[in-house]
């Protein structure tokens, strides 16, 4: 009886030795690819969301104090951006407010002088068709040139962003995780 | 002639999808553009090929007891291995069917293959029930793409994270949402099962009589 436990247990113990090998030789050729892949999308993204900045550099400090208050609760990692002769030339934010069908994570580029360069939509799960409209250009750009230390609000409360028809949720969503990118870069001396 | 029926049993027979209905969840969850559906199907494919093979060739050495184990263990070694293949060459298709890859562990398509074929029977017939098995699942996922696809954006055949929009075939405006959202995932599944039932039904009918 106990040599039929044995020889189950060292089977089991072979086959998962034998997977465990061939995973480490796929992730000894795939894990620096995927690591290189990963690097060069975030800085095509922290790119896209502040043009002209040469290098990104992420402040884990800033982001460890803004964390502890409630406000930026929500700020997920914050970098600093240098221009090529290494001047500071921004602030990146991304920050995941709460939508209609779940967080909606965005990436907020703040130019030097406190204007808002860029927003763009990296996740969400809106309703299709209706909130899915915030991720879209046509939206996004209604936050061009906003300046730090502004409260943007949508239009049905008052402000002067327009809201996507019939996402209401979703577009105030939006401008609230850009107003904490805002008072953010407030806090980083923008 | 053996080796050619155990390949097309997965293709219409013992359709994964239609006929035996598993892998459902995933089947709901990705089926919403013919890239996913194609690339999920693909994937799955060759983890099914490859633990199909693996379990056929172990056979006789793991013992009955342990079996179900034993198959996990590889089962989930493949799939990690596509998982990490398709991260780092085909990063965009790997980030659109995100968890779905890992998933494919439990899709219990991969373990009744392992359990009622590759555990009984010799390597080359269980490659070929795989490949079977697999582009049957694949053909299935692609079907009930096209039409949540064509009837939930107007277009087909959008590849976004390729940076292709796809060929456009009415307005955006005049789609039905639904579509792409679970409800139309089951309306999907449940018209198309019901065609694919009634056609063998008919078939059945004309050969009897």
């Amino acid at each position: 009886m106990r040599d039929q436990f044995t020889r189950l247990a060292i089977t089991l113990m072979l086959i998962s030795g034998l997977a465990a090998g061939a995973l480490a030789l796929v992730d000894s050729f795939t894990a620096p690819r995927i690591a290189k892949a990963k690097a060069q999308a975030l800085v095509r993204a922290l790119t896209e969301v502040l043009p002209g900045a040469a290098t990104f550099k992420e402040d884990q400090e800033l982001l460890a104090t803004a964390k502890k208050e409630r406000e930026f609760a929500t700020v997920t990692a914050v970098y600093r951006a240098a221009a090529a002769d290494g001047s500071p030339a921004g602030l990146v934010v991304t920050v995941t407010p709460r939508g209609y069908g779940g967080p909606i994570e965005l990436m907020v580029g703040i130019r030097q002088d406190g204007t808002l360069a860029a927003v763009r939509v990296l996740t969400q799960t809106e309703t299709p068709g209706l909130g899915t409209k915030v991720e879209e250009e046509d939206f996004l750009r209604r936050f061009r040139g906003a300046k730090t230390g502004e409260h943007l609000t949508v239009d049905k409360d008052g402000g002067r962003i327009n809201a996507v028809a019939g996402a209401t949720i979703s577009s105030r969503a939006v401008t609230q995780g850009v107003n904490t990118a805002l008072s953010l870069a407030v806090r980083a001396g923008l | 002639m053996r080796l050619w029926q155990d390949f097309t049993n997965g293709l219409l027979k013992e359709n994964p999808t239609f006929r035996l209905v598993l892998g459902t969840c995933p089947t709901m969850a990705i089926s919403l553009t013919i890239m996913n559906g194609l690339g999920m199907g693909l994937a799955a494919t060759a983890v099914l090929i490859g633990s199909n093979l693996i379990i056929s060739l172990l056979r006789r050495t793991i013992p009955d007891e342990i079996r179900i184990p034993c198959f996990i263990v590889v089962i989930a070694a493949f799939v990690t291995i596509v998982d990490k293949l398709m991260n780092a060459f085909v990063p965009g298709l790997h980030e659109v069917l995100g968890i779905f890859i890992p998933l494919i562990v439990v899709n219990c398509i991969i373990l009744a293959r392992a359990e009622a074929f590759a555990s009984k029977n010799p390597p080359t017939n269980s490659l070929a029930d795989g490949l079977g098995m697999g582009l049957g699942f694949t053909a299935a996922l692609t079907l009930i793409s096209t039409v949540r696809e064509f009837l939930g954006t107007g277009a087909i055949l959008a590849a976004k994270d390729f940076g292709f929009t796809g060929i456009r075939v009415f307005s955006e405006d005049l789609a039905a949402k639904v579509m792409t959202i679970p409800p139309g995932g089951f309306l999907t599944y449940g018209f198309l099962l019901g065609l694919i039932n009634w056609l063998g039904e008919r078939r059945r009918a004309k050969k009897n009589g």
